[in-house]
């Protein structure tokens, strides 16, 4: 597993010989979509990011984009900030209100997380006084 | 340069989605705003080769997920049609009141990943490798 390669690149490129039973969750996972998973194809995930990383969640970013690609479609259902950045994808927020079609920048994951992280200490400070 | 749009949208597998039985008002499918505004004359119409459904949960997300699953001939515990293995006939019936208007062309593959089954994934990664050539050594 080439675990630690730069965002750019593909983090998994292959088993490199290690079996599924060996690989973490997270790994294992990741391996079936990649080695499984191919073009022309209907992939319906119910919240995939309960087993990834975030550098995980990057590379699936780039399998669904590869895939997307080449003809196959994908329906998700996510809480990820990350996740939800695949370019090119509509996103649909569920609520109270019904269904409403949302900018990428404009979701609340989005919003939330960037002013979390901007400032956690300043968030914590607001969330726990 | 990251190429941002992918081609025509015409060429979706799943191309809208919408409730075409009246749901009972007394279910809880119905208390669900974000299923229940999909009661036709609506539909949600998919535009994309990749849609995400977002919101908190108890919207109704896997609910949705799980009425396009079955609908598309998946097995709602997750896997593909050929792979399955049962826990529990649990799943919420909205299927049953749902239309998925599909595209013309056959898709080569498919999978669906329930929520349970990202819970109980070495369970499946177990079934896989024992009945697929999935492992590398």
């Amino acid at each position: 597993m080439d675990r630690e390669s730069s965002l750019g690149g593909r983090v998994i490129d292959s088993y490199g010989g290690v079996s599924l039973h060996r690989q973490s969750h997270g790994e294992s996972f990741l391996a079936l979509m990649e080695n499984r998973f191919g073009k022309n194809g209907l992939y319906l995930l119910d919240e995939p990011e309960a087993a990834l990383s975030p550098m995980r969640l990057m590379s699936l970013i780039c399998l669904i984009h590869r895939l997307a690609g080449e003809g196959s479609q994908f329906i998700i259902s996510t809480h990820s900030p990350i996740l939800m950045a695949v370019p090119a994808a509509e996103i649909f927020v569920l609520s109270e209100n019904g269904i409403q079609s949302t900018p990428y920048q404009q979701t609340e994951h989005f919003l939330l997380t960037r002013q979390f992280l901007n400032a956690p200490e300043k968030m914590l400070s607001y969330l726990l006084k | 340069m990251v190429k941002m749009e992918h081609t025509s949208v015409v060429d979706l597998y799943v191309r809208g989605i919408r409730i075409s039985r009246k749901l009972p008002q007394d279910s809880y499918l119905y208390r669900l705003p974000a299923v229940r505004c999909l009661q036709e004359p609506n539909e949600l119409t998919l535009r994309k080769r990749v849609t995400f459904f977002a919101g908190e949960n108890g919207v109704g997300k896997s609910t949705l997920m799980e009425a396009i699953a079955i609908s598309m001939g998946f097995n709602p515990e997750g896997g593909t049609v050929n792979f399955r293995f049962s826990t529990a006939d649990s799943h919420s019936g909205l299927y049953r009141y749902l239309t998925v208007v599909k595209g013309t062309l056959r898709r080569r593959d498919g999978f669906f990943c329930a929520r349970k089954v990202f819970t109980i994934w070495r369970r499946i990664s177990t079934a896989w490798t024992g009945s697929l050539p999935l492992a590398g050594g």
